[in-house]
Formats: structure tokens, sequence, C-alpha cells
């Protein structure tokens, strides 16, 4: 893959990376924002997703109406995602098309309005969201288990925010919320696509360079500690099949140990993709705890991993049980299968397969110019881009020894903590 | 309205005869290659024409069956070393079948490709349809079969497609009843192995970061080699020509205990290769599907109130296919809802489309063309539907003037042509309490 992209800070403080693709006559243009969940204080949890839920509520030039209807009749999607750590924005347009996106975006990075009547409408469509989650057990499980190994930190706060929050939150917290984080100098734009870089460039700096920068408020979030003791909480409810999952605390994003946790996620429970749009993904049959648990009949089903963040977040191993076995069978299983790899180490032929794997499902995630617009943003909010630019050239450094140090290090027993749904 | 574009778009990226190799292979199979130059995996789309036409009258689901059990083993790998092979290289393989075709897929690392290629012959060529497996598939096609029986939109889905095409191959079920699933043995599927899986009219559509003269040495070598006696197929044989209904017919499924109403309404669409096509696919945007599911969309949901969605769709396949008005409602508001369909089918059959409607939906469709080629899975597959359809490797060049080309009258004849409202098939399925 080609790993050349170009970076520039524009006056006002806009960080710019733009990657030229002309494999297809289509840009995706996106805007990060360096504000979530984290960023939030109790008694206001939710309000980063919400003011990306107002983002589409339309500015003096663009009306919500207008703004779907202008990108859908040019043959674009627009769509927003808020994060732990970050709320982006993007368009995927054909590439001639491209100047609507950024104009519309650099628009409502300063000129949203906030209507009070489209607050109020959206507070019930905000609510009833949480309310539908609230359905899966495997929300209320996450939740529960969320709390318990985040005390402190905000990321134990799921990023819709407390309902009882949801319903005291006003027009003015939201409008506050917006105007302290929406700035060039708090946004990362990523490009990529069929552009040329200097006429795209300036195109950003016509549009964007008129907007003023601000300071941005100082936030000092210390982060969670690791899990002490080895709790198991037990959450009941609805449901047709009891799901646990095993959570232990994992590195942050640009913590080195991060790549020793790919590979050894990779060899537990199969590859996972770190991409949004999940692209490329395999059977997982032949992983240690696939053939631990589902291939001797304990579970139906399981699957694990871990997500990159500013701060330290968690590796989730989650479990759908066969009836009638007991959950503890499988958390024995688990902590015995994590001990031989810290006692005995995992093979040569197992290291190999680990890092084409990530090499595979890393390939995957690029595979569209919308993923690689992506991937230049998302690295950028825990690192920066050159995680990504080097992601393989790290998983190649991984040695048999790292992968035991990393099970030592974060998967012991008495970091685990465990949590069961059931009737 | 100001002109947004960053500049007149000058470079042609569209996939077209410039730079798709399109080669017979030895053995007869048609390949079309594209290089990705950017991209480091490759994605295979290929299609045999063996579908669930083929399903004898008492083993519906035959075809479909078999096509699942393919890669659970062959007589050089069993099970878990096909799944060792594929993991251990990050890649995927699987077989789908269709009413006419089995579509194979694979995606790999670029690297990969000629170990995908071999590996899709062998399950294709020597399936050993292992009896384990074969049972575990089994319990699995019994149990999507009882949730099918509980689901409202599919089983309305089944029995539309039994009403409008009858005894033709798209009206028969995808999935065979309990007593057929059961009655299918290994014996069965070497048999409809033996007689319908090979080489012959196959198409295998490459794209990624392998050079387009690389792909086909791969695919000379790995499938070119590949030479299996098979029964000759005429589908044509099978898919007989059937016309629009004469009059309406309405039925009602009742299932029990669903607060939602599934209703489907329509009737025969042109075929993927006629002249008809682009102009039922622009008219069927507005009618249903622009913006918030188009002008139906807008009438019974946004104005009205009476549908979770409502909107309609064009399925258009090489033998014909439906045009159809779907809608999920509340049961009290049924009868409202269809009124309101009708009506607006009526406006649709008489009288022209805007120019402003018109002038969106071919910004729409010409605009999210290029969208669809962003990946090797998209541009694999639109390479494969321009041999299967016979649309030429230049189609999507020649599209938007095509499409720019068609007027509100041409909608309107269009429309008329295919749609009468008085002559649809109209099915509910949920609860109705009767």
């Amino acid at each position: 893959m080609n790993n050349t992209y170009t970076k520039h800070i524009l006056d006002n403080g806009l960080t710019v990376l733009l990657k030229e693709i002309h494999t297809a006559p289509v840009i995706s243009h996106w805007v990060w924002y360096r504000v979530g969940s984290r960023n939030e204080l109790p008694g206001k949890t939710g309000l980063s997703h919400w003011v990306e839920h107002m983002q589409f509520k339309g500015t003096q030039k663009f009306s919500s109406e207008i703004m779907d209807r202008l990108i859908s009749r040019q043959g674009g999607h627009m769509n927003a995602f808020t994060y732990l750590d970050w709320t982006a924005f993007y368009e995927t347009m054909p590439a001639d098309k491209i100047g609507l996106a950024i104009e519309m975006e650099a628009d409502r990075m300063t000129n949203s309005l906030f209507d009070p009547d489209e607050v109020e409408s959206e507070r019930m469509v905000v609510i009833s969201e949480r309310e539908g989650q609230e359905n899966e057990p495997t929300y209320r499980l996450n939740e529960a288990i969320r709390k318990t190994a985040f005390p402190n930190h905000p990321y134990g706060t799921e990023i819709i925010g407390e309902k009882e929050d949801l319903y005291k939150i006003s027009r003015d917290d939201l409008y506050e919320h917006y105007r302290k984080y929406y700035a060039p100098n708090n946004a990362v734009l990523t490009a990529a696509g069929d552009f040329d870089t200097d006429e795209m460039l300036h195109l950003i700096e016509k549009t964007y360079g008129v907007i003023s920068a601000k300071v941005i408020p100082e936030h000092s979030i210390e982060p969670e500690g690791p899990i002490t003791s080895p709790i198991t909480l037990e959450e009941h409810g609805p449901c047709d099949i009891t799901t646990m999952q095993m959570v232990w605390r994992a590195p942050a994003g640009d913590d080195p140990d991060i790549f020793p946790l790919t590979i050894l996620d990779s060899i537990l429970s199969g590859p996972s993709s770190l991409n949004m749009f999940g692209q490329g993904s395999i059977a997982n049959r032949t992983s240690r705890f696939y053939q631990k648990l589902v291939k001797s009949g304990l579970a139906v089903g399981i699957g694990g991993g871990y997500v990159t963040t500013i701060d330290p977040y968690l590796y989730i191993l989650s479990a759908f049980v066969r009836p009638g076995i007991d959950p503890a069978e499988i958390k024995g299983s688990v902590h015995k299968e994590i001990d031989t790899i810290i006692r005995e180490g995992i093979s040569e032929y197992e290291m190999e397969k680990a890092r084409k794997q990530a090499r595979a499902m890393f390939a995957y995630s690029c595979e569209n110019i919308t993923n690689q617009a992506y991937w230049l943003g998302y690295s950028s909010m825990f690192a920066d881009p050159s995680w990504y630019t080097n992601y393989m050239k790290n998983l190649e450094k991984v040695t048999i020894e790292d992968v035991s140090r990393i099970a030592e290090k974060y998967f012991q027993p008495e970091n685990c903590l465990t949590g069961i749904y059931s009737k | 309205m100001r002109a947004y574009a960053m500049k007149e778009y000058k470079h042609n990226h569209m996939p077209s005869s410039d730079d798709i190799l399109r080669k017979k292979l030895s053995n007869g199979v048609t390949l079309l290659a594209r290089e990705n130059p950017f991209s480091q995996t490759a994605v295979i789309r290929a299609s045999i024409p063996c579908g669930s036409y083929l399903d004898p009258m008492d083993k519906t689901g035959l075809a479909d069956f078999a096509a699942n059990c393919l890669n659970m083993g062959t007589f050089s790998h069993n099970f878990q070393q096909i799944s060792e092979l594929l993991e251990s290289s990050g890649a995927s393989l699987a077989i789908n079948c269709g009413p006419r075709t089995y579509t194979i897929q694979g995606t790999c690392l670029a690297e990969d490709l000629p170990m995908i290629l071999g590996l899709m012959k062998e399950i294709l060529d020597e399936p050993s349809f292992p009896e384990d497996q074969v049972e575990i598939h089994r319990q699995r096609v019994l149990s999507a079969y009882e949730l099918h029986l509980h689901d409202p939109e599919s089983m309305a889905d089944e029995r539309f497609d039994k009403l409008l095409f009858g005894d033709h191959p798209y009206g028969r079920p995808e999935l065979g009843t309990i007593e057929e699933t059961n009655s299918i043995t290994r014996d069965d599927l070497f048999a409809f192995h033996k007689r319908f899986i090979g080489p012959e009219n196959m198409i295998i559509s490459v794209s990624g970061g392998v050079p387009a003269e690389k792909i086909l040495e791969a695919c000379e070598r790995e499938i070119g080699t590949w030479h299996k006696a098979q029964e000759t197929i005429h589908p044509e044989d099978y898919f007989f020509e059937i016309a629009c209904p004469d009059h309406s017919v309405s039925e009602h499924i009742e299932i029990p205990e669903k607060s939602e109403l599934s209703m489907i309404l329509g009737t025969l669409a042109p075929r993927r290769g006629s002249p008809d096509f682009t102009p039922a696919v622009l008219g069927n945007s507005i009618l249903g599907e622009f913006g918030i599911m188009g002008r139906i969309g807008k009438t019974v949901r946004d104005e009205n109130g009476l549908a979770y969605y409502a909107g309609s769709s064009l399925t258009s396949l090489s033998y014909g296919g439906c045009w159809t008005v779907e809608a999920g409602v509340n049961p009290a508001n049924l009868e409202k809802a269809a009124e309101l369909i009708i009506s607006e089918l009526k406006r649709f059959t008489a009288e022209k489309v805007t120019e402003e409607e018109l002038n969106d939906v071919k910004s729409f469709y010409i605009g999210s063309l290029p969208l669809s080629l962003e990946s090797n899975n998209g541009t694999a597959g639109l390479m494969l539907n321009m041999e299967a359809y016979n649309l030429g490797l230049d189609y999507l060049v020649q599209l938007p003037g095509r499409v720019k080309a068609i007027t509100t009258e041409v909608i309107l004849e269009t429309a008329r042509k295919w749609l009468d409202p008085g002559k649809l098939i109209r099915v509910t399925a949920g609860t109705l309490g009767v």
C-alpha cells in the first residue's frame, strides 16, 4: 500500500492530512474533533453525541433538509460518529463534487443553529436510541462492566450518556459544548482520493482558513489504574442465552505494547479489524479460544478484541455460553489457556500466522478510499499518522517473548473482571 | 446555485476496455482482470450457471445445500485443514446459491491469489461432503426454515414470488421444507455436483494488487487446467417467458403475535438487458427510493405516519424480475396505506414526473457510480455483471450518456408499460386476527 501522505497546518491551527489515491474518481473528506465522552463531566454526560446529532440540524446556509438532499443529488453519502476520544464527520463524494462537502463541513464547524425546537425533538430521539440499546443484553452487561472497570475515568460512562443527564441537558449546555470544542485548532481534516494535493490544499485553505482559532479548555484526566481484584458481576434480564464478558485493562493506543497485544489477540481470539467499517473478516475457527471454548462445546460463539484509545481501555472477551454449561468452566478454561502461553510461549508457526493475519486485516481495512481517510484521522486521535503508516513495520518487530510478556503483564486472573448476563 | 466543483474532472478511472483484460482460458472459462496498483489485496468474484433452478421438484433447496457444503471438505483437505489454509493467510472463500448461478467470492492478500484460485478449483472439483459437516449444515438449514416461518417479510416475499412467477424458477422458494431438507442425502449432493458443477460457462472476475497479466497466468494455471465432464445446461430451457398479471390478486398469511405487518405489492419488471431497464431504474428511484424513500415514503410515512417503512424497489435479473412496493405497517393502518400507495402508482402512470425530480435522480445515479468502485470488491462485482449480462466492457463509460438521454416522457412510457395499478399482486403477512 502507498503510505505517502502530506501534512499541513493552517494558520488557524487546523491540521490537514492529504493522501492522493487515483484508483477511482472518489474523494473522502473527514473532519475529526478532539472531543468525545472522555471530555464530559458527571451530570453532563452524552453532550458530545448529542452535539453530533445537532450538526445535522442545519445552519443558516444549509438547512437540515438541504444538507442531505444536496449530498444525495451529487451521488455522495455522509455520516458521523461519536466515540470515547473523538467526534468525526465525513462525506464521500464523486471527485468533482467534493467542493460541496468542504463548504458544508466548514460551515457547520462554526455556524450550526441549535434551534431550541430541534434540540427538544432530538432529546426524545437520543433517549429512544438509549432505550433501544438497553433492550440488548450485551449493552446492559457492557454498561455494568464499564462502570466497574472505570470507577473514576469518563470511559466508565456509555458514550450516549446517562439517561438522567439526557433529560436535564439544556440547549445552552449543548451550544456551549459546541462552541468550546468545535474549532479548527481542535480538529484534524483528512482527505483521501482522486485529487491533486496542491489544488485540494488551496481549496481547504480558502474555505476553512477564514475560521478563527479558539482557546480549547484544558481537561486533565488521570488514566484509570489496573483492575486489582478478580470481581464477578451478575446481571439478570430477559434473554435466550447466557452471555459473559471477561475484561482486562489494555494499553493505551500509543503504547508500544499495543503491537504485541495485536499478535496475542490474533492467536487467542482470531484477528480483529481495527476498522470502523469492519471490512474484511475471516471465520476465526482456528484461534486458541475457538478451539478451547467452542470446539470443546463450552460456548456457542466467542469474540475478543480491544480498541485504540488515548488512555488505557479494555481487552474484552465475549462468549455465548452453551446451555447447561457453568460460566465458571469457561472462565477457568480461558485463564488456563493464557497461563499456557505465559509458561510455554507461542510457536513460530502461530507467530507467523498472526503476523500475516494482522497484515491481511490491515490491508482489507485500507481497501477503500473512505477507509484510508478514516485511518489517517483515527490514528491522529490517539497517536499520529505514523502509527498508521508504521503499523506493519512495528508488528514485524514483535518477538515470541514479547507475546508471553504481554500475556503476563496484562492478562493475570487477578486483573480480570468477569460479567455474566443470564435470565 | 453556485458551482461547487473543485475542477472539471478530466481523468477516466471507470473500468473499461482500456484497462480490463478479458480472455478465454484454455478450458473456455471467461476471465476479466483489472489491476488495482494501490491495493495489497485481491478479490475474486466468479459465477457458474448452476442455481436453484436445477433443484429437483421434490428436493427444493438441494442446490443451496450443495453450495454451502462445497468448502466443508475435499478429497485432499478436511474441514479443519481448509479452515487453517484460509485463516493462516487471513483469507476467506464462500459460495452462494442464487436462482440462476452459484457466486463464488474470495478475498485474500494479493500474494495469495494463486492459493485461493487453487483452493477454489479444488472445492468445486472434488468436494467430499463429509458426513459430520453435512449434518451440521442440515441443522442450520432447519433452524433457518423455522425462523423463516415466523418472519412476516420473508413469508410475504416467498408467497409474492410464487403468485407472480408461478412455476418459473424465480417463483421457487430458496429453502426446502423440513421434509425436503431431511430427505437430502450425501448421494444427492454427489450426484448434483457430478451433473451440474463444472467450468462450462464459468466467469471469473479479479480485481486487486496484481498485474492483469499475472492474474491471467495464475488463472490459466489454477483454473484453465480444470476439465470435468458435466451435463451441458441450457438455462433458457428452464427460464420460460412469463407475462404480467392480467388481474389483481390479494392474499394474506396469518402469523400470530406480530406488531408489524409486512406488505408487498407489485408486478413484473424488465430484465437486466432490456432497453426499459435504465428508465425503470430512474423512475423507481423517484417513486420510492430517492431521499427518504421517494414519493411513496413521503406520502405514506412522512405525511401520514402510516408505516415504519414504505418504498419501492426494482429487481432485474437475466430473465425478468419484479417491481415492488414494500411497507411495514401497523395492522390498523393497512388499508389506508395500501390506498395511498395505489394512488401514488396511479399518479406515476398517469402523469410525467417533473424535470426537477428526474434531474435529481439522474445526478444521484451518475454521481454514485464511482463510489461503487472504491474497493476491489465493487470493481470485481461490476466486471462480473458486465460479462454476465452482456453489457460490454465500456458499459460504465457509456452509462452516464445513456442516463442523461432519458426524458420524462420515456419514464412515463416505461411506467405505463410495466405498472398497471389495477393488475397487481398483493401479499400481506403478520397478525390481522382473521
